[in-house]
Formats: structure tokens, sequence, C-alpha cells
């Protein structure tokens, strides 16, 4: 195994002759390797911030690609090599004495900012890489991330972000690979979840596929479906079809609350040749003012229920309508690509992807814990019931902006100890209520207290995530709000209301804010 | 024997604000009433999204994505 070490200035000389060598290119395709768009690799080098420093490995076993090799390439008459190229990315200078000193070591580990594979099936060569927003030119967005495990030059590093490959649209398509990361994605945040490998998709589906699978040619929406469930999720599936007004504003609440989503665009009907295109959605800019003051009231599906409002005069504003930049992970793209819902494939080059940008968000997969029974729809048309129709309602000509999302109970726990929630005695109550592993945490406030630099929030109301059933508030654990704190007292085997202020408090983030770096 | 006292023990502050007549029970007529609407929207509400659920599945057979 040979090292090296590249800047940003120099890797488009440095690299070629190493990838010509290791893959058995010639001199030219090793060169367009690095300089031209459809290899996809500098597109993935252009998104770096300026002095970055590249550490070079050749001989790499990749996990991935050695399934795919072992499962496909070597049944081919060609010969294709086992080996990948690693490129590891440190933010800021860096030596080669640095990997064998203690200091140098410690420099290394904080300036590391993740890898990108390259495997040698041409043209499709970026394989598995993981980069830290971080290091990115545009960072300013929040999004799902892990924390994985990795080597440079035999010494232990890790990184955070989100894994992200290109397909080889043999062995994996964006299907495929939109399965691959979220397992990736999944295995490293959550133990009890594995990362798979491309021969693991594939013989998931080996029973109830019709034709042969290899070469692959895509999978349908239920197939990827069934392949989570297989892999341990409890997945759901919208279509924008069927949900209408609802359909983005139950994908934001999913991304709101930290769960990554498989999202399914496709050529508008009419548009020929036909676009089926898979891939994940994992964040979303950062909210602005101008966002939250265009916002307009929320759709209540519920016709009784939006007649009270009108009565009332009753003014809700949802979190999930803010028209804001989502991030997609693509494997035709770098990493991290920001665009609207209505325009996912809005970032695609139209002289070389022809009718992508005309691509709409048809359908997206939500990969559940398999025990969360409680649905988006469902938790939220409770809270809007409960907060107009249930014992304390709101009052006539209130504004409320309302902000939903899933969290585990231990890490609202967790937040809840250090948060400027009070009464202490009343933030000890909520410590000490049993909730199940996840709870569905709806925050009440207004929008003037959203656009603050530290956002507030007025109320909350918890509900179980276990319990679909909302029959006599079976679901509702807590809430509190405009003086009411409503829970339920085991000795009388009813709710109660208790009349306290509650003073605002910090809202709760489940994803991280990468443009805070 | 002494009977330990848990250290997370929130009954008194609870206990007093019930003798401050601030604890009002949700079992009034009222609060039923209430209780009705809440399940009466909510079975609307179930209705609902139990066709776009059978729906949503059906049509997620049908696109295949190979791009």
């Amino acid at each position: 195994m040979n090292v090296y070490i590249a800047t940003d200035k120099d890797y488009f000389k440095v690299l070629p002759p190493i990838i010509k060598k290791e893959f058995d290119l010639t001199s030219e395709t090793a060169q367009n390797v690095v300089t031209h768009d459809i290899y996809g690799l500098k597109n993935h080098l252009n998104q770096l911030k300026d002095n970055c420093f590249f550490v070079i490995e050749t001989n790499y076993v990749d996990k991935v690609y050695r399934d795919s090799y072992y499962h496909y390439y070597s049944s081919k008459l060609k010969i294709y090599k086992r080996n990948c190229i690693r490129i590891s990315i440190f933010d800021g200078e860096i030596k080669a004495e640095d990997f064998r000193k203690k200091d140098g070591i410690a420099n290394l580990k904080s300036s590391y900012r993740g890898f990108i594979v390259l495997r040698p099936t041409e043209p499709s060569i970026v394989g598995r890489n993981l980069i830290s927003p971080k290091v990115l030119k545009n960072n300013s967005f929040l999004t799902c991330s892990t924390t994985v495990p990795t080597t440079v030059h035999s010494i232990k590093m890790k990184v955070e972000g989100f894994p992200h490959s290109s397909q080889d649209g043999e062995t994996i398509s964006c299907a495929e690979t939109t399965i691959w990361a979220i397992m990736e994605y999944f295995s490293h945040k959550y133990p009890q979840y594995k990362s798979v490998l491309p021969s693991n998709i594939i013989s998931t589906l080996y029973s109830v596929s019709a034709e042969r699978q290899i070469p692959s040619r895509g999978l349908n929406i239920e197939q990827m479906s069934y392949t989570l469930k297989e892999f341990g999720f409890g997945t759901r599936i919208y279509s924008r079809e069927e949900y209408k007004n609802n359909f983005e504003n139950i994908l934001s609440c999913y991304i709101e609350s930290g769960i990554p989503l498989i999202v399914a665009v496709e050529t508008p009907k009419g548009i020929t040749p036909r676009i089926g295109h898979a891939m994940l959605c994992t964040g979303y800019e950062p909210r602005q003012d101008y966002m939250i003051d265009s916002l307009c009231e929320t759709f209540i599906h519920s016709k009784k229920l939006k007649d009270v409002i009108t009565s009332k005069n009753i003014k809700i504003f949802d979190n999930d309508d803010i028209r804001k930049k989502f991030i997609f992970i693509d494997d035709n793209l770098p990493v991290y690509q920001k665009n609207s819902l209505n325009k996912p494939c809005e970032n695609y080059d139209s002289k070389k992807y022809q009718n992508w940008d005309t691509c709409i968000l048809t359908h997206f997969l939500a990969p559940l814990y398999s025990k969360i029974y409680l649905e988006t729809f469902q938790a939220k048309s409770f809270v809007r019931s409960f907060l107009i129709e249930g014992p304390a309602p709101l009052s006539n000509n209130s504004e409320v902006f309302l902000r939903t999302y899933l969290t585990s109970s231990r890490s609202y726990k967790d937040w809840l100890v250090c948060s400027d929630f009070s009464p202490p005695d009343l933030k000890e109550y909520l410590l000490k209520l049993p909730m199940p592993k996840f709870v569905w945490i709806t925050e009440v406030t207004t929008k003037e207290l959203i656009k603050c630099t530290n956002p507030k929030t007025e109320g909350i109301v918890i509900l179980d995530a276990t319990e679909p059933n909302t029959f006599n508030y079976k679901a509702l654990i807590f809430a509190a709000y405009k003086n009411h704190q409503i829970k339920y007292s085991e000795k009388k085997d009813c709710f109660e209301d208790i009349s306290i202020p509650l003073p605002s408090f910090s809202i709760f983030e489940n994803l991280i804010n990468y443009s805070n770096d | 024997m002494i009977e330990p006292k848990p250290i997370n023990c929130t009954d008194e502050f609870f206990e007093k604000l019930a003798a401050d007549g601030k604890v009002t029970t949700l079992n009034q007529p009222n609060h039923i009433k209430a209780i009705n609407e809440v399940n009466s929207t909510m079975e609307e509400t179930r209705r609902a999204f139990q066709e776009m659920d059978k729906q949503s599945q059906i049509s997620a057979s049908k696109v295949v994505l190979t791009a």
C-alpha cells in the first residue's frame, strides 16, 4: 500500500498517475477522471473549502466495492481490479511526519473531515464516501449525521456526516444506493440496526423478484419498503397524489424529527423519456425571519375543525409549512445538495441530464423505529383538535405557531435536564414521567418567539408514539400551554388541569446545525 | 424499618397546588363534551388517513426507480 499527500492546488497532477497505475487506465482516461464532469470526482472536490489537504492511499479494501466485486464483477470476462483508492480529506495543512508524532496525530484528528473511495468501475468511479459538512464551502444547513470510525495511514480517525456513494449502475442503482446509505447511517447511529452490502439487498429481495436482479434495473417503491422492513424498520409510504396538501408538511415533520427519508422523484406525466429516481432527504436550511413572516395559515384537513377555527378567528401556523430548501443525498451528484421540495432536481445540469429539472417529488418512504405506531398525520391532527376543541381550548382570536417532531424520550429528557424549562418541580415531574422510547412533541409558540436568536416556546404537547388509538386522549402524556398543565392522575384515573404559569422556554433541536461552525 | 424517600419526589408540589385550589379534575360534563368533540374529529381523521394510506401503498408498487 502506498500513501501520498496532495493539496487542493495539485491533486489534479498527483492523482492521475496513481489512478492510471492502480486501475489500469490510459493516461488520458486517468487525467479525465480528475478533470471531466462525467466521472463526478471533480464536482465532489470542488465543493470543498480552499486549502484542503488530501492523503491518497492505494490498495484500499472497500467493503462495499469488494462485495460487488465478488458477487458480480469477478464473474465477467474482463478483469476488474479488486482494490480501491481512498482519498482522506483534511481541513488545513498536514505533513507526512504528523502521522508519526503524538502532537501531529492530535492535529490530524482535529482537522480530519472524511474520505472518498475511488473504485475501478469507470465511469462511475466515486464510491463510498463520508464528508463532514464542516469542510464544505457552503454549509449553512441542518442535517442528520452520524459518526463513522475509520483509519488514515494507520491512525484511527472519526468523522461526522451522512454516508454517500454514487451508483455503479450494475450492482447498485439509485434505489439500492439509497437503501445502503440509510442502513449505513442507522447502523452507525443505533446498535439495533446492521449495515448492509449490495449483496444483502439483492438476497433480501431474491424470493420476491420475478426476474434476475443483476445487472440492476432499479427497484419499485414497494420493494424498497419491503427491504427496509426486512432490515428492521416499521416503514411507511406516502404518496403526493393521496396526501395532497399534507404531503410536504408530513415530509418536513419527519425531517424535523431527524429521520432521513427516501424520496422518489419522477418526470410529470407526458414527458419522455420517463425518469424515476430515488434519493435521500436528510435536513434543511435554517429558518429565516422572512420565511416565518410570509407563512400562511396551515391547511386543516377536518371540515369540522376548520369551521370551529373560522368561528373563533383562531390562526394556526405550522413550522412544516415554511417554504425552505431541503438537503438531499443524491447518488448522481456530490453529497448535501440543497433544493426545494417542488424542484428537487433543480441542481442537475440540463445539458447532461435532459428533463431532470422537470422532476417532481411523488412519494417518500419513512424508515421508522418499528414501535412507532402513532403516525404523523394522526399525531398532528390530534394536537390541533386538542388545542381547539379540548378541555382548555385556545381563546378566540389566538395566533399560534406549532412545531411538531418525533424524538426519543431519552434525548428529550436529557435535553430537558439542563434546559430553561420551569418551574423546577414541573420539570422534575416530566423527568420522572414514564414515557415510551419515542414521543411526539408539539411546541406551541408564536411567530415572534420562534424568530428570536434563541427561539422559545410557550407550551408543549407530548404524545405517546406507541399509542395509535387517540380515543379519550389515550395518546396524551402531558400538555402545557397558556397557564394550563394537563396531566393524567393515576389516583383519580382521569386527566387534571393545573393552573400555574409556564414561562417560555427554549425549543429542542433534533438536527445538527453546521452553519454555526 | 425506614421507608427510603425517592430523590425525585414531586408529590408535595402537586398536593400544595391542590390545596391552593389550582387543580381541576377534567371529569365534568363540559370536559366530557370536549373529549367527545376531539373523539369525533379524530374519527373523521382516521377514516381519511386510512384511505390515503391504502392508496399510497397501491401507487408505490407502480413506480420503478432506476435513474
